[in-house]
């Protein structure tokens, strides 16, 4: 039974990551991505510090403010034009990660936040910690938490659709035609962040990046519109959490491990079949 | 000129003056006036760096100067941005972005649309005329990224015309094309001149220049001249503009 709701947690991440995870790739900021999810870190920790449950939502803002904190220092500091996007973001995440890191050792080394799980996650635990109301157990909390995420990313991408695809594809004209492009970015970000603190039960912060590219940038290979990419990129998120899974339940090891590689294997595959122009989509 | 029988017709398409911008404190336009009347085609030559992408972007407010003002229209841009249609750079793009002709032709209409309108049978009407317009109704269905340099740039002409706008303004729209797109693109010019519009372009080959456009203006961070092609399009303007980057054992020939 607990086997299942990891299996279920598992696939319900990866699902909710694929979805931001398309523009992440068409945006060109996988490396974006990479420092959000370590920078929401600190915030969990000191929302955490604050309500002392683990699963509360609050949690899910305090994260997601100090992952926009993140975004925000980085445009502060890219636009004083001293160094280049990427070296903002590789000066701006490991500070605020550290801080979260520090806060761990200092404050909860009996509580189970262990540096391990912040690294990998830690599936088991979430799949644990039910939800119950009245003596009635519904289930997993992280169940709806990640049905929430997974309900706002998909409205997020329809009520934008056509702005995303302009913004992406060219950000000069969207200015031109009098869309705020900076709105549209923060706004995206934001998604990003929810997405990267709903994903660390079961991703950690280091994975978390596998989920939220791999399976976008494998459809990438091959898909022609932006429909059709964002539909098979959750398509293989769900192959490569469920085989993932098994792979873990095999090697006895990390689940966000096990899906990692299978991203990756999933990845390999379908860039050998383009390769040979066996696929098209 | 006198002030009090300018109507609305006689206005410039875009009139600028004391426009100076710079990157990082080092100047890239330098006290730039220049009025571009309706209904020309007006090619911008310079050499490279000589902030002819700068200019354009300073109209279409993508840029912020650090000083002088902009008309267009008579109006400020933003309010008369709907009779504006912009044509970046093609490698200003990323052509592996998944979507058809006819999705990025499309993305011209969203302007009027707005935030949240989705675009819808008119729309889609439209996207269908200025692909057909630019003679790639074969290929409304292909993927961007199978496409020749020629056939981006008349899909991005096509994007430009659906917005249906008095002034068009083009960076570089004849850089790395075929011929039948050449033909093409001088066509719809020309027919758009007709109709009163304006177009200003980007434009760095000096040997097709006087071919293309009946009036230019010569930029290197200064303006060096500005008007008719036969006025404008002599060796002393040129060699002063270009300095050393000029080649003139080439090009001699074609300039008197």
């Amino acid at each position: 039974m607990i086997s299942l709701m990891v299996l279920l947690i598992g696939l319900l991440t990866a699902i909710a990551c694929a979805i931001p995870g398309s523009y992440l790739v068409l945006r060109r900021m996988s490396m974006m991505s990479d420092a959000i999810s370590h920078s929401v870190l600190p915030g969990i920790i000191i929302a955490f510090l604050i309500v002392l449950d683990r699963s509360s939502p609050l949690i899910i803002i305090g994260a997601a403010l100090s992952g926009l904190l993140m975004v925000y220092l980085t445009e502060l500091i890219s636009r004083s034009k001293l160094v280049k996007t990427d070296a903002s973001i590789g000066l701006v995440f490991p500070g605020l990660f550290s801080i979260g890191v520090i806060l761990i050792s200092m404050q909860m080394s009996s509580v189970h936040f262990h540096e391990h799980s912040v690294l990998v996650g830690d599936i088991t635990l979430s799949a644990l910690n039910n939800l119950v109301i009245d003596g009635v157990d519904y289930g997993p909390k992280s169940f709806y938490i990640l049905g929430s995420v997974i309900l706002i990313n998909l409205l997020f991408i329809i009520i934008f659709f056509k702005e995303l695809n302009l913004t992406t594809f060219d950000p000069q004209l969207s200015e031109v035609l009098g869309f705020k492009n900076l709105t549209l970015h923060y706004l995206f970000m934001t998604i990003v962040s929810i997405t990267a603190v709903a994903s660390f039960d079961a991703a950690g912060s280091i994975l978390v990046i596998a989920l939220f590219i791999v399976p976008a940038a494998t459809a990438h290979l091959f898909t022609r519109t932006v429909i059709n990419m964002i539909i098979w990129a959750i398509i293989f998120a769900i192959i490569s959490s469920i085989s993932g899974f098994y792979l873990s339940i095999y090697f006895d090891a990390a689940v966000s491990g096990g899906i990692a590689v299978m991203c990756g294997v999933v990845f390999l595959i379908t860039l050998t079949l383009v390769k040979l122009k066996a696929i098209r989509a | 000129m006198n002030s009090h029988q300018v109507t609305v017709n006689n206005l410039p398409a875009v009139e600028i003056n004391d426009l100076t911008v710079a990157y990082n404190e080092k100047p890239v336009l330098w006290d730039i006036d220049l009025s571009i009347p309706q209904g020309v085609i007006m090619g911008i030559a310079g050499p490279n760096g000589a902030g002819k992408s700068t200019l354009i972007k300073s109209i279409l407010k993508l840029v912020k100067p650090i000083a002088g003002k902009i008309k267009i229209l008579g109006e400020d841009y933003d309010k008369v941005r709907k009779r504006i249609a912009y044509v970046p750079q093609r490698s200003a793009v990323d052509w592996d972005f998944p979507a058809t002709v006819f999705d990025v032709v499309m993305m011209g209409t969203y302007g009027q649309l707005g935030w949240f309108r989705r675009p819808g049978k008119i729309q889609k009407a439209l996207a269908f005329d200025a692909i057909q317009r630019v003679g790639m109704e074969e290929y409304a269905d292909r993927q961007i990224s199978q496409l020749s340099g020629g056939q981006q740039q008349r899909t991005f002409i096509a994007r430009a015309l659906v917005q249906n706008a008095d002034v068009f303004l083009l960076d570089e729209p004849f850089a790395g094309i075929d011929a039948k797109t050449e033909k093409s693109i001088m066509q719809i010019f020309r027919e758009l001149k007709g109709e009163g519009k304006t177009i200003i372009a980007v434009h760095h080959e000096l040997i097709t220049l006087s071919d293309y456009f009946d009036m230019i203006t010569v930029l290197n961070i200064k303006i060096y001249a500005s008007g008719k092609v036969e006025d404008v399009y002599k060796k002393e303007i040129i060699y002063e503009a270009y300095g050393g980057h000029f080649n003139f054992s080439q090009n001699e020939s074609i300039l008197d």
